[in-house]
């Protein structure tokens, strides 16, 4: 049976994270909502714990241990229940074993257990002595996770050139080059990034956004717009970044001479869209859509990839088994003709990976083209632009967004 | 680019099976059934949580690692001590009859909530919360209280005990779901919802730790909890102390677990689970049978018998029961097995986890349990230690008139049409994330 100690309550203590005076302990910063699942950048400054507080809990809970002894040596075993390292178990064994050095045979057995919960570290010790046993306990403040670095992307010998473009903790979707600088589109802002330091235009919201947000980026030289579901924003890098945003349905542009609405409580295209030359079609909705010379490829939202000819009668479109794509295709133009670039059909909680497929000029399933080029965390935007693709993707471990400029270097 | 003609596809084939897209689709029905059949949509029933989680929210909610995000309050603060707070709220939120959170509603909200503590409101978007002792655990309290009708599904048709019907809130700060509709089967068994799961009639159904394999030979998705729901015997006034004890003694945990729950959750002989309270290993679990017997022997012969009584509807009942029952015939114990029975010595019970804070949690489940509350631990006493809270245990289990058995998570199998974008839709706690849930292809 349980025996209790009572006498030692007084002593039990949950060492409170208040050893910085003065300063508040916790902050959390304004973030994103976390709707998508990722967590929002959070920044803790908690004391200088917390080797302090472990080797103390340890060695006050050692102390209580040799009084309910009579200060007679123990025999201590130590089981790890928590997510500490083996160096903080090294060091808390250390410290306990360090007060219960009495010598002679052992007159008792104690069972050291390091135990969590969702606020504390715990050391449970059960001291069994002579057919009696007493449960002692000690704790003290968790800590959060430490930060972790951004994985570096596995290397690639691949066919298309990939090269990091900005990373932030908010969903990039989409970015753009323009009159030698850069712009960043979020569901914010857009930012401007050239020499000196980053300008920034907020993106007044007058309706909730998507929960998978989208966006696209269409630059000039010095004048941009920017589409977001149910809005359109129409700014200038020149002579300092401004923006203009208003209400509406008006198409996207998904490359030169193609438009297509967008239906912003479905973020999807709607399936009409204007091609110059061609005029105005009427397709399945889709996700997204990517020239190829004189095809077109469509993600459609029944989960297929349809590919369009102008003149033959055979197209393509994936099935099930394993030449499924995923929801987001780009096209682009290299020195040896058009590719696509297509996303697997992975969740948003695995790492993705970006294949490079040749289109028939007959039409007809596209062929792969080197290997594909894998990212560490999911796909959340691919978007054509010219002679390359821009795509962001979302580190697992960290939770920040990447935005790359994908190149394919044909032949090599 | 040229493109002079187009030569649209046939129509897709029916027969093709449709691959799974990175990107979500909106729309749908999504067909949930539960066992529990509330009579309101009231945060404040115990068995209405998982429908409130779609309707309300709160200043903070948990992630899987059980640590505090925002959610209406986009950051905070505390002073060193942790008795003065400060929170601020997320601009732009409406609740659901389209007026704007306001400081002050969140105050009165987070006033019930919280009635030893002082809150006010200042400004658009600055709560203050002062206690005049430390709230080490208040992050935890708010993920549970202080609700408010912000979330992401409103409710649009309520049949008390029978259906529950929710459509998306289009303004709901996070983005509008994915799904168009919610609807709830109330009150349906745990039986008929794997059928009705199996035949394409349901999206989402809860399940009992025993039908866990078929669910998973059966192709369905599977979701868990953490454990939540603590299994346990609870003594009505009259059997001998000794009695209690000894049939306390007799019960083999580790062989129920592994047969009879296939593992899921874990054995306890604590009223928290070991996650909340990071010390229920320290409550023995392992039968002690010659105890148990020299217990027993010392009663009269008409005292080693007693009734005990399940309710047919809980998860697992009537096989936990009767293997009570032979455990404690080893014990020379007679325990007769009375399904729904009133009059019953003992009750095989399951008590649902109201909270992540130690100190409500162990006062909702000392209650539940008629166990005497032991100093009334409550919100004031949030700032104890878990040496405390474990003595506090302790005393409440001293008596044996309530014996652990079980913490089982609440266990959900899903149809394969349904997707998720992000984290796994069913919290630590149970509660339900379906804002992002979404359903690929079509009806089954």
């Amino acid at each position: 049976m349980i025996a209790a100690a009572d006498a030692q309550i007084g002593r039990f203590r949950t060492k409170l994270p208040g050893r910085v005076s003065g300063l508040p302990l916790s902050f959390v910063y304004p973030a994103a909502c976390d709707h998508d699942g990722l967590s929002p950048l959070i920044l803790v400054l908690l004391a200088p714990i917390m080797s302090g507080d472990m080797g103390a809990a340890a060695r006050d809970l050692a102390r209580m241990v040799a009084d309910a002894v009579a200060h007679d040596p123990v025999a201590v075993t130590v089981r790890d229940l928590s997510t500490l390292g083996a160096a903080e178990t090294a060091e808390i064994r250390r410290a306990f074993e360090s007060e219960l050095k009495a010598p002679g045979q052992p007159a008792a057995e104690v069972q050291l257990t390091i135990s969590e919960n969702l606020t504390q570290f715990l050391l449970v010790a059960e001291v069994h002595r002579g057919g009696e046993r007493q449960v002692l306990l000690e704790s003290w403040p968790r800590t959060p996770a430490a930060s972790t670095t951004a994985a570096n992307d596995k290397p690639s010998r691949v066919t298309i050139e990939k090269k990091l473009l900005w990373e932030q903790d908010l969903p990039i979707l989409d970015v753009a080059q323009t009159g030698g600088a850069m712009l960043v589109l979020d569901a914010n802002r857009v930012l401007l990034v050239r020499a000196g330091e980053p300008q920034s235009a907020p993106i007044p919201a007058s309706h909730p956004w998507p929960r998978d947000m989208r966006g696209r980026l269409s630059a000039g030289n010095s004048t941009f717009t920017a589409y977001l579901p149910g809005t359109i924003c129409r700014g200038s890098a020149q002579p300092q970044l401004s923006l203009e945003c208003h209400d509406s349905q008006d198409p996207w542009l998904l490359a030169p001479g193609a438009i297509a609405v967008f239906t912003p409580d479905r973020n999807l295209f709607q399936g009409h869209l204007d091609i110059e030359p061609g005029g105005a079609r009427d397709l399945p909705p889709f996700y997204s859509a990517a020239p190829a010379d004189d095809a077109w490829i469509f993600a459609g939202d029944d989960g297929r990839t349809h590919v369009y000819t102008h003149a033959f009668a055979s197209s393509w479109e994936s099935g099930g088994g394993g030449d499924q794509w995923g929801s987001d295709v780009a096209g682009v133009q290299t020195p040896c003709g058009a590719r696509i670039l297509a996303t697997r059909p992975t969740s948003l909680t695995e790492p993705d990976a970006i294949q490079l497929y040749e289109i028939e000029p007959s039409g007809g399933r596209p062929d792969p083209a080197g290997p594909a080029l894998e990212f560490s965390g999911p796909i959340t935007a691919l978007w054509s632009a010219g002679n390359s693709a821009t795509a962001v993707s979302r580190d697992l471990q960290t939770g920040r967004y990447a935005a790359y400029s994908l190149a394919p270097t044909c032949g090599s | 680019m040229r493109l002079t003609a187009w030569l649209p596809l046939a129509v897709l084939s029916a027969a093709t099976v449709c691959g799974a897209a990175t990107r979500p689709h909106y729309g749908g029905t999504l067909r949930v059934e539960i066992r529990a059949a509330p009579a309101a949509l009231d945060p404040a029933a115990a068995d209405a949580g998982p429908l409130v989680s779609l309707v309300f929210e709160t200043l903070v909610r948990l992630d899987e690692a059980g640590a505090a995000q925002p959610c209406l309050a986009v950051s905070w603060q505390h002073d060193a001590a942790a008795k003065r707070w400060q929170f601020n709220l997320r601009p732009g939120v409406k609740l659901q009859d389209g007026s704007p959170l306001t400081s002050a509603a969140v105050a009165a909200s987070l006033q019930s909530a919280l009635p030893d503590a002082a809150i006010s409101a200042a400004g658009d978007a600055l709560i203050t919360i002062r206690a005049n002792h430390s709230l080490p655990g208040l992050l935890l309290d708010l993920a549970h209280n202080g609700r408010l009708a912000t979330g992401p599904f409103r409710a649009t048709a309520f049949e008390p005990g029978h259906r529950a019907t929710f459509a998306a809130n289009q303004d709901y700060w996070g983005g509008r779901p994915f799904l168009d509709v919610i609807d709830v089967q109330l009150g349906r068994g745990l039986h008929d919802q794997l059928l009705d799961l199996d035949l394409g009639k349901a999206d989402i159904v809860e399940i009992a730790p025993t039908d866990l394999r078929r669910a998973s030979s059966q192709g369905h998705i599977v979701w868990s909890s953490a454990p939540v729901s603590l299994i346990a015997l609870s003594f009505g006034p009259a059997p001998d102390r000794r009695l209690r004890e000894a049939l306390a003694l007799s019960i083999d945990r580790a062989t129920m677990h592994t047969v009879l729950l296939q593992k899921q959750g874990e054995a306890t002989a604590a009223l928290l689970p070991q996650w909340i309270s990071g010390y229920a290993f320290a409550f023995p679990t392992a039968p002690d049978l010659p105890r148990a017997r020299s217990l027993a022997n010392a009663l009269p012969a008409a005292a080693r018998t007693v009734t005990l009584t399940y309710d047919p509807g809980m998860r697992a009942a009537r096989a936990l029961a009767d293997r009570v029952a032979v455990n404690a015939r080893d014990a020379g114990l007679n325990v007769q097995v009375s399904p729904q029975n009133p009059r019953a010595d003992v009750r095989l019970v399951e008590v649902h986890l109201a909270s992540l804070d130690p100190a409500p949690a162990l006062a909702g489940l000392a209650a539940a349990l008629g166990l005497q509350a032991p100093g009334a631990p409550a919100a004031s006493t949030s700032a104890e230690s878990p040496a405390a809270f474990y003595q506090s245990e302790r005393r409440l289990l001293e008596g044996f008139r309530a014996i652990p058995l079980f913490q089982l998570p609440v266990l959900y199998g899903a149809a394969g049409r349904v997707r998720v974008y992000g984290p796994q839709p069913i919290t630590k706690l149970g509660d339900w994330r379906f804002d992002n849930v979404w359903l690929s292809g079509t009806v089954p």
